[in-house]
């Protein structure tokens, strides 16, 4: 699988001493990662704490990772323990009872944001949702459909191109345009 | 065409590059920090799309982790045997199917292979030893086999459970969530 | 007036939106001489359930949800088309490691495809069946006591909501919230007592004329072609059953009864599949030479679901559903092999 070939070479990179390919990795999977500890760990900056914890136990046991899983669902395990060890050292229960589906889709905007000791700029998810739901609304419709089903559907450029009856160099390019686009509405938000 | 290296970036993140350009590009990205924050907002415009973000997002998060290995020992590397997964030990507890598809047995038409929950809680590992030792013989042996894992009965109910009942979405909402 | 049932929905509202719904009884000021009596009301709950099953597979939608069980929150996607050449459905993750399963006129096919790994299997869950609620009711409310509820807005959509209460403590409660046009569920809710063990919520549920087949695949394509070779079949065959359940527990019936060979060809797995109407349970019967003596393991819990094992000499019982642990005991105790030398029913 592609997916999993690009990790591999990157995991390898990291293997023979390349830490910017770890900068890759940890770019590329920081938020699903977040997300993970998020639903142990209520406090924003302590979830940024316990996933700093993750990246760097990774990057440590990166030399024992030999790929018989994807790296993504190794990460994964390791951020689960590390977000269950966390609040057990800190005396906490790993939650039993339910989420409420509100709170579980809104808890940003109870976001604590104060930072403590490490100054964190943090950004509500809503916030940038927000920003880039509306670049997506502007783009025109082509650029539109394209990014969309890619991103929700998961299709490939093949499949869209049947879907949207145009050649696959064409979807290729009207994602990237897509992509562009809503980077510049979000790149102020991001930068300092 | 296929010359601007930012579309190329693009296709990349979708896994639609391909292969012999995929080195190319990787070396590019590996060098300029602008790529790699290109690669990093086309990530998060997915993840944002299919609302899939932490509550709060830190933009200097992967700068933060480069400072703090900066100072760690690089991780030694690994011995030099083969990292393809497909000839590796398989430790979960029912890939070890797929290296006997290497060896001649004849199958019947229908097309079938087995879900692995990597995560399984119910795997032991000690129960993985003999099938270590069937990766080395050529025939199909018939060993004693450890008996099938709790998983695969919880898999296989989830199938049926469906069929019956009023609310058939669960028992396969249940089979594609996560680990138990 | 009764619901419109799936494939009148647009007919009724052309008719210019009557009250679609006679179940908000609660709502409407009864009538001076008479009210709903509880019979009515039940039926109303009865045809309810029925569209509940009928709708999604009379329905082409698409929808994002939420799937929660203890702490775990997972977002996935469903797509689902119904047509002339029958059915084809979607389910995947949005977040966490990807998974997917797909359903089609004779197989489901369950993908990971950061892994590369998947099953595909024929028979039972596939969407060449029927749908499979039973005509006759009676059992059901017997066992559960059906009660409408309020209305209210999920996903853009009017809701009812339904509850499916259980009379003992053999199984668990439902709830259920419909949409009031199409009759597809937008929340359900499984409960034990005060505890909801899981739950769907919808936060985006919409008709189609019908889905794209680009979109059903999604990027399961690859990923079924780069399924290894199999070594050998899962194969499963519906059979007259080597084993049964006497004395299950009260309300459930044998539904389904099968042979499965699932990780190896000379290993056969007796399953039996029991059902209430609502809940079922699995008694999976394997050959195991290392099990001596009888012993019954302690019940082991997956969110709603419980397993327990009990070992008799040469075999090895699991019983698994989504009820109580007590219920999966008592099924997993009344296993038994049905001799073949006694004259009783296969």
């Amino acid at each position: 699988m592609g997916v999993k070939q690009v990790d591999q070479q990157l995991v390898e990179q990291v293997q023979q001493g390349d830490k910017r390919a770890y900068d890759l990795l940890v770019r590329k999977y920081q938020h699903r990662i977040s997300r993970v500890v998020a639903r142990y760990v209520d406090d924003a900056s302590e979830v940024l704490d316990v996933t700093q914890e993750v990246f760097i136990k990774a990057y440590r046991a990166l030399a024992g990772f030999r790929g018989d899983s994807a790296f993504y669902t190794w990460l994964y395990r390791i951020a689960i323990n590390t977000a269950r060890n966390h609040l057990i050292d800190r005396g906490r229960r790993p939650p039993d009872s339910d989420i409420d589906a509100d709170e579980a889709l809104q808890s940003g905007m109870a976001v604590a944001l104060q930072s403590g000791e490490s100054p964190e700029r943090l950004l509500l998810r809503d916030e940038i949702e927000a920003t880039i739901h509306r670049a997506i609304e502007e783009l025109p419709e082509e650029l539109r459909s394209a990014i969309t089903l890619r991103e929700l559907e998961g299709l490939s450029y093949e499949d869209i191109a049947t879907v949207m009856g145009c050649p696959i160099g064409t979807v290729r390019s009207r994602i990237f345009r897509a992509r562009e686009a809503i980077e510049r509405r979000i790149k102020p938000l991001l930068e300092p | 065409m296929d010359g601007d290296p930012k579309e190329q970036l693009s296709a990349l993140v979708d896994d639609e590059l391909a292969p012999n350009q995929r080195a190319l590009l990787l070396a590019r990205l590996l060098r300029e920090p602008q790529s790699r924050q290109q690669w990093a907002h086309y990530h998060l415009i997915g993840e944002a799309m299919r609302r899939a973000l932490p509550p709060a997002v830190d933009p200097d998060f992967s700068e933060r982790i480069a400072r703090a290995i900066a100072t760690e020992a690089l991780p030694p590397s690994p011995p030099a045997a083969a990292t393809d997964s497909t000839s590796s030990v398989q430790h979960q507890s029912v890939r070890w199917l797929r290296p006997l598809v290497g060896l001649a047995v004849a199958a019947s038409v229908a097309v079938v292979a087995i879900l692995s929950l990597p995560s399984s809680p119910l795997h032991e590992p000690a129960s993985s030893a003999p099938l270590a030792q069937r990766e080395r013989s050529v025939q199909p042996v018939a060993v004693t086999l450890p008996v099938t894992p709790l998983d695969t009965y919880l898999r296989k109910h989830a199938e049926y459970a469906g069929r019956v009942g009023v609310a058939p979405m669960l028992p396969y909402v249940r089979m594609v969530s996560d680990e138990r | 007036m009764r619901w419109a049932r799936g494939g009148f929905a647009l007919l009724s509202l052309l008719i210019g939106m009557l009250p679609l719904l006679t179940v908000a009884t609660e709502h409407s000021p009864p009538a001076p001489a008479t009210t709903r009596g509880d019979q009515e009301r039940r039926g109303d709950a009865v045809a309810l359930l029925r569209q509940m099953v009928a709708a999604p597979r009379q329905l082409s939608y698409e929808g994002t949800f939420v799937y929660m069980r203890g702490d775990t929150t997972t977002t996935l996607r469903i797509l689902h088309r119904s047509g002339p050449e029958g059915e084809l459905e979607r389910l995947h993750t949005l977040d966490g490691p990807r998974r997917e399963v797909i359903r089609e006129q004779g197989r489901v096919v369950a993908l990971l495809p950061d892994d590369g790994d998947g099953v595909i299997s024929s028979g039972a869950a596939d969407l060449a069946l029927p749908v499979a609620l039973p005509e006759d009711l009676t059992t059901l409310q017997r066992l559960y006591r059906l009660q409408i509820g309020e209305t209210t807005r999920i996903a853009g959509h009017q809701a009812q909501q339904v509850t499916v209460e259980p009379v003992d403590a053999l199984r668990y409660g439902y709830r259920f919230w419909l949409a009031e046009e199409s009759g597809l569920l937008l929340q359900t809710e499984l409960y034990d007592g005060e505890e909801v063990l899981e739950r769907v919520l919808f936060t985006a549920l919409q008709l189609r004329d019908t889905i794209p087949m680009p979109q059903l695949r999604g990027a399961s394509n690859d990923a079924i072609a780069q399924l290894p070779e199999p070594v050998h079949p899962i194969h499963t065959e519906s059979q007259p059953a080597r084993w049964q359940a006497l004395t299950p527990p009260t309300g459930f019936a044998l539904d389904f009864s099968g042979r499965h060979t699932l990780l190896t060809p000379d290993v056969t797995i007796d399953h039996l599949v029991f059902s209430d109407g609502l809940a079922s349970v699995s008694l999976f019967i394997e050959p195991d030479a290392t099990a001596t003596n009888e012993t019954l393991a302690p019940v082991t819990r997956y969110g709603a679901l419980h397993a327990c094992v009990r070992q008799l000499p040469g075999y090895r019982i699991t019983a698994v559903g989504e009820v109580p642990a007590v219920t999966v005991q008592q099924f997993a105790l009344a296993a038994r092999p049905i001799e073949s030398t006694t004259p009783m029913e296969p």
